[in-house]
């Protein structure tokens, strides 16, 4: 294993090309695994190391899969075989692979986060400072949100292991995309999940680029969404228009993302913000959705306005409900239980080792390339699992250092 | 630490979503007549599943046995989607199900459906009346095809009635896809009786149908939503006639 070593950028062709002009560091990988921002954490917990092996794998997965040919103008994608495309959100990648790499102490997991983002800002950046979803398959730009939350997460955890031009780089970078959200988001922008997840969005990035102004926007976004919470405490706004109620007085609701992307989300905007107002009323609601979590883990949204996502191991493009049931974990020891079956679903499902299955799913129409023949369980595995799981577990991790 | 469905606790209803969740003996079941279309983004007319249909019925030995898809195959998000590959897909929840001149009429698909629930300590009993509609929410051309499901859970078994009122454009079937990988053996004990063996006990399938199951073929079915293989059981149904199904467990 090569380790995570003051090095130079090479700027040769093959895995250990480094993204233009930027330098890894930094320090022993010994330390690298047990401190995170100056804080100690306990590294041996069971639950830490499954997250930790989780993620692991997916990266790893990943990895097996990114295209490192500086002379192929995709250099640095991660290229899905099941799908045949690069997908956009591929750029998230860069958050779980630095902390794979402090994880681990493999530089490698630096270098792979370094040429996605790379390949995120020559294809996606805009100059309005949003990136776009997908490089030529949609002009949505909303997806930036979650692209700047990885960066600043990536920054706030981890910047210590790219150089300091490195980080002045993502640091503007992550500037003119907060300030671009700022002027595009409110509580109609897509469904529910994209303005709740703003309020995290913004808080995380008033930390990162310390500016108060963001703590203030989060706060409002935030806000705004307890409007959004049925008498039982069921989060709706997952289908337009985004208030209105059916004949049957039903709202727009869709379990997977308000478990896997918009509760979650406003856990983490409290937990940055202290706002115990909105974790007092996440819990709350948590506590309902937890009716739909099955005996075996799976979420059941058999009956979402987002099914057409809907699989057993989660909602398939959203984060996951972990981040925000290791907080309950807290509160409910319930909960305790809600996470440990969901994972646990994700392991006996084969999706723990999803992106490296998916990858050799199919034929890869982009580059012609002939993947290997699929495996009856491999079935089980769908392509967006490569987009998504590495970040689901990561959150899941920062989650646990945070609390 | 137990989740709040591991408790056999009877009936709980979500009015906000039009959905019914049962929990009786080792039984986990979902029931849905939710009536909000998912209509961002262009989308031509299908989704979630509704009109009273079962989306999810779990046993805590044997793990899932019936789950929902879409009501018909469509993408709704380009890039967020896998389309299948070459192997047998279909919607994957129970339905009653009409073919007729490339159309596809079934009881997923309305939102005007009733369903009404009881409990006792002993059974739940859901009942939903409505009509076949495609996906796009249009009914037969001819005439108004009008069914009832009901359902019935007791700690020892699961039973399903389903009856329409009138013929169909086309032969009128109960579509029934049972979770089950390949591996697992199946065996017709007869027409009427499938024993699926799976890792954790034995799943029968019975029906009261004359003819019994339509074809007696251990091919399964597959779709991505929510990623599960299926034995895709199937029974002609006659108008103005309950066809009975149940499913039951046995121990290895």
């Amino acid at each position: 294993m090569r380790k995570v070593t003051r090095r130079e950028s090479t700027g040769k062709a093959g895995r250990s090309t480094r993204a233009m002009g930027t330098t890894v560091l930094r320090g022993d990988p010994v330390s690298l695994a047990g401190k995170q921002k100056g804080r100690s954490f306990p590294s041996s917990q069971p639950q830490e190391n499954l997250y930790s092996e989780l993620l692991k794998s997916w990266c790893d997965g990943l990895m097996s899969v990114q295209i490192v040919n500086v002379r192929n103008p995709h250099h640095g994608g991660i290229l899905c075989p099941a799908c045949g495309m690069i997908h956009g959100c591929c750029g998230n990648a860069l958050y779980p692979f630095l902390r794979t790499a402090r994880t681990t102490g493999d530089s490698k997991y630096i270098e792979a986060g370094l040429l996605v983002h790379d390949w995120m800002e020559r294809n996606e950046s805009r100059p309005d400072g949003s990136w776009l979803e997908e490089v030529d398959k949609s002009p949505w730009k909303g997806a930036t949100v979650f692209q700047a939350i990885a960066l600043a997460q990536a920054l706030l955890h981890h910047g210590s292991l790219v150089d300091a031009s490195t980080r002045r780089r993502w640091t503007d970078r992550l500037a003119r995309a907060v300030k671009w959200l700022d002027g595009f988001m409110n509580i109609e922008t897509g469904n529910i999940n994209y303005p709740i997840t703003s309020a995290f969005c913004f808080a995380i990035c008033a930390q990162v680029l310390e500016e108060p102004r963001y703590f203030d926007r989060a706060r409002h976004a935030a806000h705004i969404a307890l409007d959004y919470f049925t008498p039982n405490d069921i989060l709706f706004g997952e289908g337009h228009p985004i208030k209105a109620a059916t004949a049957k007085g039903c709202r727009s609701v869709d379990l997977g993302y308000n478990v896997e992307e918009s509760l979650p989300s406003l856990v983490l905007y409290a937990m940055v913000t202290n706002d115990q107002e909105i974790l007092d009323r996440v819990i709350s609601s948590m506590r309902t959705h937890m009716e739909f979590m099955l005996p075996d883990g799976a979420w059941d949204n058999s009956f979402g306005t987002r099914n057409f996502k809907w699989s057993w191991w989660g909602s398939r493009t959203s984060d996951g409900c972990q981040p925000a049931y290791e907080l309950l974990a807290n509160h409910d020891p319930r909960s305790h239980g809600a996470i440990f079956n969901c994972w646990s679903t994700a392991l006996t499902m084969g999706c723990s080792t999803a992106a490296r299955t998916t990858m050799r799913m199919g034929t890869c129409r982009v580059y012609n390339t002939p993947m290997n023949t699929p495996r009856p369980w491999q079935r089980y595995s769908t392509a967006p699992a490569t987009r998504y799981n590495p970040r689901r577990a990561c959150l899941c991790l920062e989650m646990k250092l945070m609390g | 630490m137990s989740l709040p469905r591991d408790e056999a606790y009877g009936l709980k209803s979500y009015p906000e979503i039009g959905t019914k969740l049962v929990a009786i003996g080792e039984w986990r079941a979902t029931v849905t007549e939710y009536d909000w279309g998912y209509s961002a983004f262009g989308v031509p007319g299908g989704g979630h599943a509704t009109g009273g249909a079962m989306t999810v019925l779990y046993h805590c030995t044997l793990g899932p046995l019936l789950v929902a898809s879409i009501t018909q195959e469509e993408i709704t998000e380009l890039c967020n989607q896998q389309a299948h590959g070459d192997y047998p897909h279909m919607t994957l929840t129970p339905r009653v199900e009409c073919v007729a001149d490339g159309r596809t009429y079934t009881s997923l698909s309305d939102f005007d459906a009733a369903l009404t629930a009881s409990a006792t300590p002993q059974q739940i009993t859901l009942a939903a009346q409505g009509r076949l509609l495609t996906a796009a929410h249009q009914s037969c051309i001819e005439r108004d095809v009008r069914y009832n499901l009901v359902y019935r859970l007791t700690e020892d078994k699961v039973e399903i009635v389903a009856s329409t009122d009138t013929n169909g454009p086309a032969p009128v079937r109960f579509i029934l896809p049972v979770v089950s990988r390949h591996e697992e053996a199946v065996e017709y004990v007869d027409r009427k009786t499938v024993r699926v063996t799976k890792p954790g006990g034995y799943l029968f399938v019975r029906t009261d149908a004359r003819e019994g199951f339509e074809a007696l073929d251990t091919e399964r079915t597959f779709n991505v939503i929510p990623g599960f293989e299926c034995l895709p059981l199937a029974i002609i149904m006659l108008p103005g006639r309950e066809t009975r199904l149940d499913l039951s467990v046995a121990s290895k």
